[in-house]
């Protein structure tokens, strides 16, 4: 069958089962929501596959934070469309969440049975552990981009610093989003919205460069 | 089918609610699911859904999602629930796609997507103290949760993230 394809058509089959292929195994290798995968789709899908630079997979995790539904589909769907389209974006979904699906029916079965097992709960808990481990992670790999968009720059260490001092306001504004959700139990939409307000009134009188730290 | 529809909606407000993090969702799960509609769930039942979701590999809110419509409506439930949770996702998602390429060189769309960034970091943050609360309630969690993640720091491009969790998993069984 596949030989009578077109190398065009051939070449996008390829692309549309390796989308599937990516998401099906992070979607199910990961363990502990959406924000536990950030390590593992930066692992993924900027180094492994390389469809997505380190500034574009900020802004596209970012993307998928702010838009209402899952993180995970968010970004499945976002990185389907941009390198293989509307098929693309369909097989990256499809992948993301089917195993959803499954291990939610399958353990109808299986954990409900297995939950009280004190073996069961011992491992879990000591995985539960981690899995804060693999979250603080993920924000350090988003902090250490948004701080430092050229990583492993040896040759301006001044220029970092500048930058640093460029981006602490953003820093700032994140901990006032943390302190706000978490101490006066702000609505994480409401303070998500404020901060990024702000924000753009940073960016807009500053007259930062838009697309400056562009590769 | 009544039911279908009203757990299809249901599942659509909870999904238009999870901004940022499944958390988010999970304290409207609580006012659709068993306030509104009490003869769907209790709350102890929902309680343990939340639970066993977040024990389960994969997409936390997705498996708790698909767990609970498989509760109230079985097979076809979950799947309503689960198709319920992501339509405001793929529309919203096409609509920002295609603003993001259609505008991608105007300046409004570039400072919006820097914009976003400190928020979502913040986020991030916000879900790892949520999870950390709730996961280490003890001195032997807290360790592991400091060892694993100085461990991704030190190693995270060399290893595995799944085979890091497999391997405390395990040392779980003999601390535990």
């Amino acid at each position: 069958m596949n030989s009578t394809l077109q190398p065009p058509a051939r070449k996008k089959l390829r692309l549309c089962l390796a989308l599937f292929d990516s998401f099906f195994r992070i979607s199910f290798f990961s363990f502990g929501g959406g924000m536990a995968m950030i390590p593992y789709f930066h692992r993924e899908l900027v180094r492994r596959r390389q469809w997505l630079g380190e500034e574009e997979f900020v802004d596209s995790l970012s993307l998928s934070l702010a838009v209402p539904g899952p993180l995970s589909s968010n970004l499945a769907l976002l990185v389907g469309r941009k390198t293989g389209g509307i098929t693309g974006a369909a097989c990256a979904f499809i992948g993301m969440i089917s195993p959803a699906v499954l291990l939610a029916v399958a353990s109808g079965f299986l954990l409900s049975r297995y939950a009280q097992n004190p073996r069961v709960l011992a491992f879990l808990k000591g995985a539960g552990a981690a899995v804060v481990g693999l979250i603080a992670y993920g924000a350090w790999l988003l902090a250490a981009r948004m701080i430092m968009p050229t990583p492993r720059n040896p040759k301006a260490p001044q220029r970092r610093l500048v930058h640093l001092a460029m981006r602490s306001h953003a820093m700032l504004l994140c901990g006032a989003l943390v302190a706000a959700v978490l101490l006066l139990h702000v609505s994480p939409l409401i303070a998500l919205a404020a901060v990024t307000a702000v924000e753009i009134l940073v960016i807009t009188c500053s007259g930062e460069e838009a697309n400056g730290n562009a590769p | 089918m009544a039911t279908l529809l009203d757990i299809y909606i249901s599942f659509i407000k909870i999904g238009l609610s999870a901004v940022g993090a499944g958390t988010a969702a999970i304290s409207m799960m609580y006012p659709e699911l068993v306030a509104a509609h009490p003869h769907w769930l209790c709350q102890q039942e929902l309680t343990d859904l939340i639970a066993l979701g977040s024990m389960l590999p994969g997409p936390f809110l997705g498996v708790t999602t698909a767990l609970a419509g498989y509760r109230i409506y079985g097979l076809a439930g979950a799947a309503v629930a689960t198709i319920g949770l992501l339509t405001p996702s793929i529309i919203l998602i096409a609509l920002i796609a295609w603003a993001v390429t259609r505008f991608a060189s105007s300046r409004p769309v570039h400072v919006l997507q820097r914009a976003i960034r400190p928020g979502a970091l913040g986020l991030v943050i916000v879900a790892t103290h949520v999870l950390a609360k709730s996961r280490l309630t003890d001195t032997p969690t807290i360790l592991m949760a400091v060892v694993s993640f100085a461990l991704f720091l030190w190693q995270g491009r060399k290893i595995h993230p799944a085979l890091a969790l497999l391997a405390f998993g395990l040392l779980g069984l003999f601390i535990f």
